[in-house]
């Protein structure tokens, strides 16, 4: 579904524009700056960037947005490589390997690795994009409501497995976060469910605060409990080195697959960024020559991660933009801010506003080159940003958080409901529950209600009848092997092991 | 009920804030040591606090009180640091109602 080179050269222009360049560098460098610092991660640097997009217009709006998501990515394997704290759970799988180079004295090389990985993973994941997205919307347009509720039910499967070691656990919370939307006025008869009375609660719990709640709130807390510890920082060894174009070639299996990977793990909701890193890694791992040297200092042990937690960003708007279903937590507030800007993602935006959607893939394409740039000029200083104190910024980002909220609703009532939210986040952190299946069950919760009593009037009592439809029974097919695919190989592979243990 | 469950909530709250650990297990203990509880705890009673005196009052004292009390609770010593903190809400102030002609009540 090409819209024309008219509405490319339009997006383009919008894109020239002053401002929405200014915005774009100021994004990446926001993006990098609040990557780095421990524990303040996307989903985080978005929320607290989405007052200032507010008075501006939709494209320049969401292009900041986008380099603060991507950059915030890249800027985790800053502090992960020169600390061992991994600045975003994306980067987690970059600390062994990042952080012993740099304690080996190159570092230099580390940050070069993790830079270029991050750029290529990047890059491919947005030509994807750009290829995908408009072809899915095309077949999303003709989705109905038992299509629909076919995906809320994958995406909500698939992040409650995904996140945290318990499917119970990953059930609970995703099932709480569902409940939480219902409350408010019912869409379909009106009637009143769990308002207490309050006329605030009519339209029931706002996105936007309740995810800056859960998220920034919830995380200051956490922060607040080690804000005393100390930092081991040795400086020395920050200048960046980009690895040679023959040493690229060496990794280009590893690059390729690990972007695939990305991008891939991107697209299905769940937490993307991590769990795509960990995968890449143990896979780079497993296909590796020399196994034994992941853990030591290994340079695909940097790359495998990076490449793939930067892929996640253009495959995780793949069903944000088409479908209206976020693909990682950071999308899921990436949906709040086109909401807020009176844009509903799903497969009419591309129809309604074809010159947004070219803006997103060739800013994004932009973004990523871009932070090359940045990356090598800005790496040092912002390395240096890992130093300051918890102390400061846990004040820093709670006042933000509120006045944030204040400014873009201007309703005390969603000040409270981000206070709420945050408390109830980091009660279910603090329980070793994980928040991301709160935070899709929350975003998807509308979605499935609405196609489910949908679904349930044109089955007219027929269960057969939500399965009478090619593309929701093709979703039930790879979400059952989703679901039992894992267990099924591991059942094959010891039967073979097993057999050939008796031969 | 819920006045019971909030009783004991509070009690709960209260022991990890002042032994660090609640019941007879320490093992069972959701913060990594005392310190780490009591930190944690008042940052969250303190932000719970700003709200309250954002409601109640305006939002000015709740700007000037949010910075020093979150470093109050978190134990911070060192002077600069109060200063900081309120150099940084002014600075937010400053950004929010010049520049993004935000009006808080």
């Amino acid at each position: 579904m090409f819209a024309g080179f008219d509405v490319v050269a339009q997006s383009i222009g919008q894109l020239a524009e002053p401002i929405t360049l200014a915005l774009l560098v100021g994004g990446i460098v926001l993006g990098l700056i609040i990557g780095v610092l421990p524990g303040l991660g996307p989903p985080i640097a978005i929320a607290l960037a989405l007052p200032f997009t507010f008075h501006l217009e939709p494209i320049a709006a969401i292009i900041l947005l986008l380099g603060i998501y991507s950059a915030a990515i890249y800027g985790g394997s800053i502090s992960a490589i020169a600390v061992g704290i991994p600045g975003t759970g994306a980067a987690i799988a970059t600390v062994q390997d990042g952080n012993k180079m740099f304690k080996a004295g190159r570092g230099g090389e580390a940050l070069g690795l993790s830079l270029t990985g991050s750029i290529i993973g990047g890059l491919f994941s947005v030509i994807c994009l750009a290829f995908i997205a408009p072809i899915l919307a095309t077949v999303a347009i003709k989705f109905g409501p038992r299509e629909f509720l076919a995906i809320s039910v994958f995406g909500l499967v698939v992040v409650v497995r995904v996140a945290g070691e318990s499917l119970s656990k990953g059930l609970l919370v995703g099932g709480l976060g569902i409940f939480l939307t219902t409350w408010g006025l019912d869409e379909l008869n009106g009637t009143e469910r769990y308002t207490f009375g309050s006329y605030h609660l009519y339209e029931g719990i706002p996105l936007v605060p309740f995810l800056v709640g859960v998220f920034a709130v919830s995380e200051v807390l956490i922060g607040a409990e080690r804000a005393l510890q100390k930092l081991d920082f040795d400086q020395t060894s920050l200048t960046v080195k980009l690895p040679g174009f023959r040493k690229l070639m060496k990794m280009k299996d590893v690059l390729f697959r690990s972007s695939a990977l990305g991008t891939v793990i991107g697209i299905i909701p769940g937490e993307g960024a991590a769990v795509a890193a960990f995968f890449a890694y143990s896979e780079a791992k497993r296909r590796s020559k020399t196994p034994e040297k992941f853990g030591t200092g290994h340079e695909e042990g940097i790359v495998a991660p990076e490449t793939a937690n930067n892929a996640t960003v253009g495959g995780a708007l793949v069903p944000t933009l088409t479908l209206g279903v976020p693909g990682s937590p950071a999308a899921a507030v990436l949906l709040g801010a086109f909401l807020i800007h009176g844009l509903a993602p799903g497969p009419k935006l591309f129809a309604e506003r074809p010159d947004l959607m070219y803006a997103i893939f060739i800013g994004l394409f932009i973004i990523n080159v871009l932070m090359m740039v940045i990356g090598l000029m800005a790496i040092r200083f912002a390395a240096k940003l890992i130093q300051v104190p918890t102390t400061f910024i846990v004040p820093t980002v709670l006042l933000l958080s509120f006045v944030g909220i204040f400014s873009v609703s201007n309703s005390f009532f969603n000040v409270g409901v981000l206070l709420g939210a945050g408390i109830l986040g980091y009660v279910v952190r603090k329980l070793g529950y994980s928040i991301a299946p709160l935070s899709i069950g929350f975003v998807l919760g509308p979605i499935l209600e609405n196609s489910l009593r949908q679904s349930l009037v044109i089955a007219d009592g027929s269960v057969g009848e939500f399965f009478n439809t090619p593309i929701g029974l093709g979703i039930y097919a790879a979400l059952a092997l989703t679901i039992f695919g894992g267990p099924l190989v591991g059942w094959a592979k010891s039967k073979m092991f097993a057999r050939a243990e008796d031969a | 009920m819920l006045a019971f469950i909030g009783l004991c909530s509070v009690i709960v709250i209260g022991a990890y804030v002042f032994k660090g650990y609640a019941g007879t297990d320490k093992g069972t203990s959701v913060f990594e040591d005392g310190g780490a509880a009591r930190r944690g705890l008042l940052v969250l009673a303190v932000a719970v606090a700003c709200y309250l005196t954002w409601s109640l009052w305006s939002f000015i004292p709740m700007l000037i009180l949010i910075g020093p009390a979150c470093a109050l609770a978190m134990g911070v010593r060192s002077a600069w640091m109060y200063v900081s903190l309120l150099l940084m809400s002014g600075i937010v102030y400053l950004v929010f109602t010049q520049l993004l002609n935000v009006q808080f009540t």
